[in-house]
């Protein structure tokens, strides 16, 4: 019985390490847009959509739009593939994806929008993803 | 005084009379003649609570506008199942549901109490009073001053209106309010060191609460795969997550009741587990609602008034470290008794998959909290991608799977004999690996790890299915009340299978169409059909028609998901839209508007074609030749009013026409009319002076539209393999876990009858369950 109990032991211990290691592999930190553009992996940028910027391309099936963070540091994104929802009516939006040179590519972003079905200070995030 | 003003009052006797009961039952315990008074204190906090939510749902259903809630989440025009609905879309009406359940359940549960009522109502009434006291802090019944009163309400989100909604939350918030039950019985037990009496009562009810939480959350996956076009039926979203975790806890329990019941082991894990399941929900409520997980949620829930998280925090801190408290204290004095015998044992099986379980159970819970969990380590707040819940779980899903297969060959103590052991499970083993070949041929076309992990998955989930099934074959005939495990067992070993294969599995085409213009997709000609209303673009139930035929001469179908624009705001209409799920035996076709369900539609200005030219080549463009012969410019080089025309020879059925599309700088262009209908245009920003070349636009050529104006619908297919495996899974395991209910509620029922036989249930076991005959073994 000892022996079966260690090897419970050994399997659980190395299923955690396994965790542990899709932890770290798989943790994507919110940032700033200046630590945005001085990362190298994947990272999350929370700010307002810069009035305008908003372009949907049917065509190339794309949504690019500029985003403003807290500190007013602006940076452009890139999100491959139609956005869902309102985007145009979104207050806030958090792009998550990396770098390409200047332009942020956002394989998933997640926009808040002034919610009128939920009294005035209820916001709704929706979310769109590759 | 008006009815919300009732309502109001009604939340405070609530509270006040749960209070009450609290205490008289506590007192209870050492002098019961307060027995009588508890209850009547009891029985009127659950009239506080129905009569609340009744009173809620009336104002919902006559849309009194007077009344916060019922202005913000419905309005005159809804049909009455939406406003009925409404009662429980906000914060303050899922909390009333959730008291309201909490309450009637309370009245199941104190006629099987018995000598456990005093203590075991003690705790449960303090959690009704906890959230009848919330309901005051964060009420359903506030109104607008007299002279703000809106003439309208805000209505339900579209989203919401669905007649899931009218089903799912109701489902789920018993089984939240039930987890309040297994965890007021495990504190009685500690109180009166009974620790073995507890598990006859609490068992019909840690099922109960297992299915009611398992149909939640099978009913919300199942909602949002086929409206709200997620594109899946599982984001490993927080709030899914925060319901997860709990049914996992439960679902261990439960095997631990098991356990208990039939070997007298596991007395201090099966505590700790009961103690466990209330809490986790409690903490995943104040993760959903307290904002702080406000960025990474996709679930729309604002964050609770002040003084309700307050509460909400005072009640996971008193249930928290009570419970885990009052466990510690006693540690020592429950008894640890070691069962299995041999390696080969269900008692082994059985500690093995709750551990896993559990270890599933707190990945998970850590994967949902990191966003809190890194903002206290490292400052920085940090979340984790979905990928993490599939890589971090999969060791821990491999293990009880396997333990699944293998339980319905295993007896309890020890295998006997190791050979008919491996001769019994041989048949399901050799059928397996045939599948097992299937898949691997198929994953070659994947990224190795990936393809591994999913083969072992599906290989162990088929093994699992195959063997349950054989037993719950020979059990049907022969004792159908214990075949509920075993039938719950091949459908966690469906909706894995079916779950692996349709998530990684899954195949992608997507296409923009325009009128007139077709795209292949999974061997159909798709083509746009114009709306079901086009009359009304904004209008409601308007669905986009796209026509399927096939291309193999098989019947084609016209797909119509659900697209259109919800207006209730006029400043602000709100895209609505609905995949659209085509129905085969092996796979689903997810048809949806852009990607995920919620693309646009454009109507923008024809984009026309283009073809870039230099001077003196000869181009074809459609039925056109075209030779670019010169540039003409006239007025000054530079000046505001210069302009640039290319002279073109275009021949066209055989006929030659000279045409010289101009650009004026700075004020824009002069198109020229192409023969047979059209135009072509140059723009000045354009015009490469150095290669001499030009970009030609060509508009409304012959056979490029036929439209007015151009509609462009971005479609998007999913092809599903073995999903509906999934949905016949979670079936079997609703059955399964009904069957056992039955059972339980049965025993129970029973037991309390005969007194004389109730207390002692350890030693209570036929010697047959100890011989390896799985028809045999199927009683536990």
């Amino acid at each position: 019985m000892k022996k079966t109990y260690l090897f419970a032991m050994g399997f659980i211990a190395l299923g955690l390490f396994i965790a542990g290691r899709a932890m770290i592999q798989t943790i994507v930190p919110y940032v700033s847009v200046a630590q945005a553009r001085q990362s190298s992996g994947k990272v999350q940028v929370k700010g307002k959509l810069v009035p305008g910027s908003l372009q949907m391309d049917a065509i190339q099936r794309e949504t690019r739009f500029t985003i403003e963070d807290a500190k007013g540091d602006r940076l452009p994104v890139v999100h491959p593939k139609l956005a869902q929802g309102n985007v145009e009516q979104a207050t806030e939006i958090v792009a998550i994806g990396q770098m390409q040179g200047d332009v942020f590519i956002a394989e998933k972003i997640l926009y808040k929008c002034p919610s009128k079905y939920q009294g005035k200070q209820m916001q709704e995030y929706q979310e769109s993803s590759q | 005084m008006n009815a919300a003003e009732w309502g109001r009052l009604i939340i405070y006797l609530g509270a006040a009379s749960a209070v009450v009961a609290t205490v008289l039952f506590a007192l209870a315990a050492k002098q019961e003649h307060w027995l009588l008074w508890a209850r009547r204190a009891y029985a009127l906090a659950v009239f506080s609570a129905v009569a609340a939510f009744g009173i809620l749902i009336s104002l919902c259903m006559r849309s009194d506008f007077r009344v916060v809630y019922v202005a913000n989440f419905s309005s005159s025009d809804l049909p009455w199942y939406y406003k009925l609905s409404s009662a429980w879309a906000g914060q303050e009406g899922s909390f009333l549901l959730w008291a309201f359940w909490t309450a009637l359940l309370g009245l199941l549960l104190i006629r099987r109490l018995k000598r456990y009522e005093p203590l075991t109502m003690a705790v449960y009434s303090s959690i009704l009073a906890f959230l009848m006291a919330i309901l005051t802090k964060q009420s359903p019944f506030l109104l607008y001053p007299p002279s703000e009163v809106p003439p309208e309400g805000m209505g339900l989100n579209p989203l919401l209106q669905n007649y899931w909604m009218a089903i799912h939350p109701p489902t789920i918030f018993i089984g939240f309010a039930s987890l309040a039950i297994p965890f007021s019985i495990a504190v009685a037990a500690l109180l009166r060191k009974d620790w073995d009496g507890w598990v006859q009562i609490a068992m019909p009810f840690v099922i109960l609460c297992w299915v009611t939480l398992g149909a939640g959350l099978i009913l919300g996956g199942y909602w949002a795969y086929v409206t709200l076009g997620w594109g899946g039926f599982w984001g490993w979203d927080p709030v899914e997550n925060s319901s997860l975790v709990p049914w996992l806890v439960i679902t261990g329990l439960m095997h631990g009741l098991v356990v208990q019941r039939n070997r007298g082991g596991l007395h201090r894990s099966n505590l700790l587990l009961a103690l466990l399941g209330a809490p986790l929900f409690f903490y995943g409520t104040y993760m959903t609602r307290s904002g702080a997980l406000a960025e990474s949620s996709v679930h729309a829930f604002d964050a609770l008034a002040k003084g309700a998280l307050g509460l909400v925090i005072a009640m996971l801190l008193t249930y928290t470290v009570g419970g885990l408290g009052l466990w510690l204290f006693r540690l020592r004095s429950i008894p640890a008794k070691q069962t299995a015998e041999g390696v080969l044992s269900r008692d082994l099986a059985f500690s093995l998959g709750i551990i896993a379980l559990v270890v599933i159970a707190g990945l998970t819970l850590i994967g949902a909290s990191m966003p809190i969990i890194s903002l206290l380590i490292a400052k920085q707040s940090s979340s984790v991608e979905i990928r993490y819940y599939h890589l971090a779980n999969a060791p821990f899903a491999y293990l009880m799977l396997l333990l699944l297969g293998l339980v319905p060959f295993l007896s309890w103590r020890k295998v006997d004999n190791t050979d008919v052991f491996i001769q019994r499970i041989s048949a399901p083993w050799y059928a397996t690996l045939v599948i097992g070949l299937v898949v691997a041929f198929a994953s070659y076309f994947m990224r190795l790890p990936v393809a591994v992990g999913v083969f072992f998955l599906m290989l162990l989930a088929t093994f699992t299915i195959l063997s349950n099934a054989m037993l719950v074959w020979r059990l049907a005939k022969r004792s159908p009340m214990s075949l509920g495990g075993y039938l719950t067992h091949v459908g966690v070993g469906l909706v894995l299978l079916g779950a692996a294969a349709s998530t990684f599995y899954e195949q992608k085409t997507e296409a923009v169409l325009t009128n007139g213009m077709t795209a292949e997709m999974f061997g159909f000609k798709v083509s746009y059909a114009g709306m079901t209303h086009p009359d009304e673009e904004l209008g409601k139930n308007n669905a986009v028609r796209l026509k399927f035929e096939s291309l193999k001469g098989d019947k084609g179908f016209e797909a119509r998901p659900v697209y259109y624009f919800d207006t209730h705001n006029p400043m602000q209409p709100r895209r609505v839209a609905e995949p659209h799920i085509y129905k085969h035996a092996l796979y689903d076709m997810y048809i949806a508007i852009g990607s995920d369900g919620g693309g646009v539609i454009e109507r923008m200005q024809d984009p026309g074609k283009t073809l870039p030219i230099r001077r003196g080549e000869t181009k074809k463009m459609g039925d056109y030749t075209i030779h670019f012969k010169s540039f003409q410019i006239q007025g000054t080089m530079g000046g505001a009013d210069m302009s640039i025309g290319a002279v073109l020879d275009v021949e066209y059925k055989g006929k030659k026409t000279e045409l010289v599309p101009v650009a004026v700088f700075g004020k824009g262009w002069k198109p020229a009319r192409l023969p047979g209908g059209g135009e072509v245009a140059i723009f000045a920003d354009e015009i490469n002076a150095n290669d001499r070349a030009v970009i030609l636009h060509f508009f409304g050529m012959p056979g490029q539209t036929t439209m007015p104006d151009h509609v462009i619908v971005p479609v998007e297919v999913k092809l599903k393999p073995l999903i509906n495996l999934v949905w016949l899974g979670t079936i079997l395991m609703m059955l399964g876990g009904g069957i056992a209910m039955r059972r339980r509620f049965a025993e129970l029922r029973q037991e309390q009858q005969e007194p004389s036989a109730a207390p002692v249930v350890v030693g209570k076991q036929p010697k047959a369950r100890t011989k390896p005959a799985p028809g045999m073994t199927g009683g536990h």
